[in-house]
């Protein structure tokens, strides 16, 4: 392996192989990220609706 | 088994559990797939580097696959016996397949590329991804068309069963049509013939996928859940609210 | 058979009444198709090229614009919960419903396509195949479309979703039905096509009303 300008070089073929990798990262952590944000926004509004719901139980 | 995750709560509880093993497990596998791949692995004869596009694009066209067949599996599940969780686990897997199919597309244009000189080959797979996107949109815009969630859901179980059946179906005409208009250069995106070296990554990064399949459908599963969830308090809240006021 | 022979009879009068609507099929597939040659040019040679594969296009457009009428006047009517609670099988219904909307579309396009072949400057040859393959075809679009209709019942923004959901199906029946064509042309047997394309009808016809009333009772449950 002779230095890294080669390496991401990739015989000419550079252009090609790491835009994949790199959309497929894309792809996959965003998909990731946007799933733990829309679950925990659902889990802070479901413990908004609980709250309010316990003082009103005890009356 | 599944009679235990029937009850919501209780698949919350083991999900919330597990997650984190199989988050560890999934970038380790990716990772050390990803290393051998680009790092330990040889350049092919006659692909040269690009080659190395294969080890994304061939596991994500299983996962394309895959996840596809398994939210079938689940619709199946959820119009025969019922089971709470089989309609929000295909709800769950569809965006990630999804995204599978998307990225099999991205990756064999940009394989294709700089091997036919041209960014998109009517090749047979290529073609017959293409028309999975398709039908994996089509799910998910008809489990969103409706007010109540519970109609989007059995609504397009139907379709994923009807789409399931046409999957080979389709295969077929598509393959049929391509090999009737084959151009004179043979274009197919067949890889090359794999060995040892070659295979270990591929393994690798293909489980690797899977387990961040279950990874995220985990996830969406929560969400889903919790969704439901709230819905249900709110339709509660608003019914005994004005007997509070 | 007497009740599908009812039923039948009773959505090909409102039909008729409505005699417009299968003009207005036969009039988009004629206006279709007559773009192509303003889109690429009036050359023969092209239009010749492409006529079987743009009238098939044409002809799957056409079919699937009337679809969302299938079951949208009863639904919204309640006719469609009185007609599941006969005696009459829902399948039977969705049958012949079915039926009507060939009639009263795949029928005319069959009929219309000629004038659109020649307007085409399709090669005499493919006369013949093309309107075998669109008899056997067009009926298995309805069959296929069926489905799509009753799934989208009560959903927003039904005629769109409609397209995305039927036309991915209709792939097989395209290739096959455009195949068929080009074959004869190209002075080859459209036998394996025509199979084909038969074995898809045949395939279609006891699946399709089942899987269609299927999605009819999630509607209007």
């Amino acid at each position: 392996m002779t230095g890294l300008s080669e390496f991401m070089d990739m015989g000419g073929y550079g252009h090609f192989i790491w835009p994949s990798y790199a959309v497929v990262a894309v792809v996959m952590v965003g998909l990731l990220i946007i799933s733990r944000r829309e679950l925990g926004t659902a889990l802070r509004d479901l413990d908004a609706l609980d709250a309010p719901e316990a003082p009103e139980a005890e009356q | 088994m599944f009679h235990r995750f029937a009850n919501p709560t209780r698949f919350l509880r083991f999900a919330a559990v597990i997650q984190p093993w199989i988050a560890a497990i999934t970038v380790a596998l990716i990772g050390s797939g990803l290393y051998l791949g680009l790092f330990n692995s040889p350049a092919d004869y006659q692909q040269g580097e690009t080659v190395r596009i294969m080890y994304v694009h061939v596991p994500s066209a299983w996962m394309a696959l895959f996840c596809y067949s398994a939210m079938a599996g689940a619709c199946a599940i959820a119009l025969i016996w019922k089971h709470p969780l089989a309609e929000l686990s295909a709800k769950a897997t569809a965006p990630i397949g999804a995204g599978f199919t998307f990225l099999a597309l991205v990756t064999g244009s940009l394989w294709g590329k700089p091997m036919w000189g041209t960014w998109w080959v009517w090749d047979a797979r290529l073609t017959s991804m293409l028309v999975l996107l398709f039908l994996y949109l089509g799910y998910m815009a008809l489990n969103n068309a409706f007010d109540d969630p519970a109609r989007g859901a059995k609504s397009s179980s139907i379709l994923a069963l009807v789409g399931f059946v046409n999957v080979p179906i389709i295969k077929f005409s598509v393959d049929w049509w391509n090999t009737l208009h084959q151009p004179a250069s043979v274009v197919k995106m067949t890889g090359p013939a794999i060995h040892a070296s070659m295979l270990a990554p591929l393994l690798l990064i293909g489980v690797g996928f899977t387990t961040y399949y279950l990874w995220v459908m985990l996830i969406r599963i929560r969400y889903e859940v919790t969704a439901n969830k709230i819905r249900t308090l709110q339709r509660r809240q608003a019914a005994t609210g004005e007997s509070h006021a | 058979m007497n009740g599908f022979l009812q039923i039948v009879r009773r959505d090909l009068h409102l039909a008729m009444r409505q005699g417009m609507d299968s003009l207005m099929v036969v009039a988009f597939f004629v206006i279709a198709v007559v773009l192509f040659p303003f889109g690429v040019g009036p050359e023969s040679n092209i239009l010749a090229r492409i006529a079987p594969g743009v009238i098939w296009v044409a002809a799957l457009l056409s079919s699937m614009l009337s679809l969302e009428r299938l079951f949208q006047a009863d639904y919204e009517d309640g006719s469609l919960e009185l007609l599941a609670l006969q005696p009459v099988a829902l399948e039977i219904t969705v049958m012949a419903k079915v039926t009507v909307h060939w009639l009263t579309t795949g029928l005319p396009l069959i009929v219309a396509a000629p004038l659109l072949a020649v307007l085409m400057n399709l090669p005499d040859d493919g006369f013949v195949p093309l309107m075998i393959a669109l008899a056997l075809g067009t009926p298995a679009l309805s069959l296929i479309g069926a489905i799509g209709a009753a799934l989208i019942l009560g959903s927003r923004r039904g005629g769109i979703l409609l397209s995305l959901l039927v036309l991915p199906l209709y792939i097989p029946v395209l290739i096959f039905g455009v195949s068929a064509v080009d074959a004869v042309i190209g002075g080859f047997s459209a036998r394996p096509q025509l199979l084909i394309l038969s074995g898809l009808l045949v395939a279609a016809l006891p699946l399709c009303p089942w899987a269609g009333a299927a999605a009819v009772r999630q509607g209007i449950e």
